[in-house]
């Protein structure tokens, strides 16, 4: 990690009275990186977004938003998108996109033409001179949106960009993220979702109760979680639970064969499947059919927040 | 700068460009114009009261009957306007050979049970009693009606009185010299134009009172207008991209002004059409009315007052609305604020008897109240240092209003829950967002 973060936060904390809804968070997001904040309702996802942007001042620690201390210094450079609509309802969407542009520093026409095409390209052009009080929530989104990226903004904060949006649009979304993320743009976007996440983000930050749980890219997240295998066959519980990297052996359904047993096994975090496979077969385990399950970030989530149901073990395992 | 003044030019045109704005534009005037000739106009369709008398004084040709018979066929019904001068109308024939008021009362009642309310039956007058002691009832078919027994009471008295001087023996000439020997009393002084005071002389300081009430209701409408858009903003999250995208001040400034800016321009078209029509108006009294407001520097004070007023108490309304999330929560805050901005009103009919009184000397330097009472002092002859002083206070606090302002909405924008006036405070003052 050399040369100037697009975003660096340092030891960050607030408090609100006696309570810390954020504490000594610390991460760097690199230029041009999609970076993932995740976490549960009440993190401080938000709190945090808000302070990088200048909105609430941190009780202590230090940050860098694009070199400034904080987003209000460069804030023509940084494009933010809120969970809620966040547009004037009586207001089109070309009228919009004018109107925050100008406030950026784009000229009007300039706006309203970037808009235009912009909305032609999420398949909204036929709303674009509708009055965003009678779009649907998810045109709405959308349209708001367009004008957090009117001024193509060095560094995009969305605040849950993809509540509220039907599979087509999110996917729309995921498709503009990547392409601004290919021009250079750094993304930080706030999200519950994990599959987004999982396709979109380089590194990704892990919040549970105001304090960082993980931060790393995905793969190191879901390595953190761990694998499963499911096995099939005339096995025996105990053969299972001696094999290398077993944690847990639960059950997983019924066998398709009658007598047979379906077992999901709960391999060690780090441990591969394929080595404790070859172990079953090596022991001469009675395996019919196997499945190996790679751990997903939602797994890792789960794990990381603290917050993830486990399955029931098997009775007299 | 540039934000602060696309701001503005949104809140312009998001009042200006609806169908409401341009159709109260042209009703207001034609509101105005109505309303000074409804009265007049309802006056002269409203049927005229029909009078019945039944004299029972027993006095004859010269009794009290026949005076009020006379005038009233004449038209000269005193303290009613010509348009409502009574008619005389023939007793009902149930009363005809009634001897006393008792039985007078129960026949009249039996009429109007018979008449319908709504056909103008006739109020009936019974006189009865003797010449030195008149006793007279008026009787009316709804009590609502006009009542003309004060005019009946003026005319009876003047007949009484005109009886007893003739008694004292008196001639018609010498009561009628008694009558006309009342004293004129004529106000001067030397600020007058003429010499003598007359209404055209007072009219700047009633021009001044209008204009000032005229300002209390734009800053009560105007503030009432950014409360509500602050609210909106603040419900549908508007104002979370506004903050990012713009300095706080630039935001409520830009609102602040582009309310102001609409009122300006509803009174400058207003105005336009004042002066054009002044133009065209007969010399007389109405003109002078117009020249007193469109003379004398008093709407260039007006427009000053305004913006003023407009800054100290749009921007404080703006920083409270901020912590709303609907109308309701925020008209229950602002609640004081408007009653603080009534008490003017109340002032300035002061300051119409007595301009120079400490009170409102003192009240105008008030700086809350200087938009609303400056403008009286001034037209009363302020010196210069008053006004210098009122103007050097006002324009310090607006400041610290907008300052005050700025902060409260600032810190409101990103406020969730029902607002709470003391942590408003805290958050304001203590500069904690």
């Amino acid at each position: 990690m050399t040369g100037v973060a697009a975003l660096e936060l340092d030891e960050l904390t607030r408090t609100f009275g006696d309570r810390a809804v954020v504490e000594a968070l610390s991460f760097r997001v690199e230029p041009g990186a999609v970076f993932g904040f995740l976490g549960p309702n009440g993190a401080g996802k938000t709190t945090t977004l808000r302070m990088i942007l200048g909105l609430v001042a941190p009780t202590s620690g230090r940050m860098s938003v694009l070199g400034a201390s904080d987003g209000r210094r460069v804030r023509d450079r940084i494009g933010f998108l809120p969970e809620e609509r966040g547009l004037h309802p009586r207001m089109t969407p070309l009228q919009a996109a004018a109107f925050l542009g100008g406030l950026k520093g784009v000229a009007p026409a300039v706006a309203r033409r970037k808009a235009r095409t912009m909305l032609e390209q999420l398949g909204l052009g036929y709303a674009a001179n509708t009055q965003i009080r009678r779009l649907s929530k998810g045109m709405a989104q959308q349209a708001a949106l367009v004008c957090t990226l009117i001024h193509d903004p060095e560094l995009i904060i969305l605040d849950e960009p993809f509540s509220g949006l039907d599979p087509t649009h999110q996917q729309g979304l995921e498709a503009l993220i990547r392409e601004r993320s290919g021009k250079g743009a750094t993304i930080v976007f706030s999200t519950h979702v994990m599959s987004h996440a999982e396709r979109l983000c380089d590194r990704v930050l892990l919040l549970a109760g105001g304090r960082k749980v993980f931060d790393g890219t995905v793969q190191e997240a879901r390595s953190r979680a761990p694998g499963r295998l499911v096995l099939e066959g005339g096995l025996e519980i105990t053969d299972i639970r001696s094999l290398p990297g077993v944690v847990a052996v639960n059950a997983a359904g019924s066998a398709a064969k009658e007598g047979d047993l379906r077992l999901e096994v709960e391999l060690a975090p780090g441990a591969e499947a394929h080595e404790t496979l070859s172990a079953a077969f090596r022991a001469g385990l009675g395996v019919r059919r196997f499945e190996s399950r790679e751990p997903g970030l939602h797994e890792a989530f789960l794990l990381l927040t603290g917050s993830g149901p486990r399955l029931p073990e098997v009775a007299g395992a | 700068m540039r934000r602060l003044l696309l701001i503005l030019r949104r809140e312009y045109l998001a009042y200006l460009l609806t169908p409401g704005f341009f159709i109260a534009l042209v009703t207001l005037p034609l509101v105005l114009g109505v309303t000074a000739v409804l009265p007049s106009l309802l006056s002269r369709h409203t049927p005229a009261p029909k009078v019945a008398i039944l004299d029972l004084t027993g006095i004859g040709a010269e009794g009290p009957g026949r005076y009020l018979e006379a005038k009233i066929r004449e038209g000269r019904t005193r303290n009613l306007p010509q348009e409502q001068a009574a008619v005389l109308a023939p007793p009902p024939p149930g009363l005809v050979g009634v001897r006393t008021p008792q039985e007078a009362a129960e026949r009249i009642q039996a009429f109007y049970r018979e008449q319908d309310p709504d056909a103008n039956p006739p109020i009936i007058l019974v006189l009865a009693g003797g010449a030195d002691a008149v006793e007279a009832r008026l009787w009316t078919p709804r009590a609502r009606l006009i009542d003309l027994s004060g005019s009946l009471e003026d005319d009876l008295s003047e007949w009484s009185r005109d009886r007893r001087m003739t008694a004292l023996g008196l001639s018609e000439a010498d009561i009628r010299q008694v009558f006309e020997a009342g004293i004129d009393v004529q106000t001067y002084s030397p600020e007058s134009r003429t010499g003598r005071v007359t209404l055209t002389d007072r009219l700047p300081q009633l021009a001044a009172l209008g204009v000032s009430y005229l300002l209390v209701t734009l800053i009560l409408a105007g503030s009432g207008m950014i409360l509500t858009s602050v609210v909106e903003e603040k419900s549908s999250r508007v104002i979370e991209v506004l903050v990012t995208s713009a300095h706080p001040a630039e935001l409520l400034l830009g609102k602040v002004l582009g309310v102001l800016c609409l009122f300006l321009t509803v009174l400058g078209v207003l105005a336009g059409v004042g002066v054009l029509a002044a133009g065209q108006l007969p010399a007389g009294l109405i003109r002078e009315a117009a020249g007193a407001i469109f003379n004398n520097g008093l709407l260039g004070w007006a427009t000053l007052f305004l913006v003023f007023g407009f800054l100290l108490y749009g921007s404080i309304f703006a920083g409270l609305a901020a912590f709303c999330e609907t109308p309701r929560e925020a008209q229950s805050l602002a609640t004081p604020l408007s009653l603080l901005m009534l008490v003017p009103l109340i002032l300035v009919v002061s300051a119409l008897q007595a301009p120079d009184s400490p009170v409102i000397r003192a009240a105008a330097l008030f700086p809350p109240f200087t938009p609303f009472l400056m403008l009286l002092r001034i037209a009363d002859g302020a010196p210069a240092w008053e006004v210098a002083t009122g103007l050097a206070l006002m324009a310090a606090t607006t400041a610290g209003a907008i300052w005050i302002g700025v902060q409260a909405y600032r810190t409101g924008a990103l406020t969730q829950g029902p607002p709470r006036l003391l942590a408003i405070l805290r958050h304001t003052l203590g500069r904690k967002a």
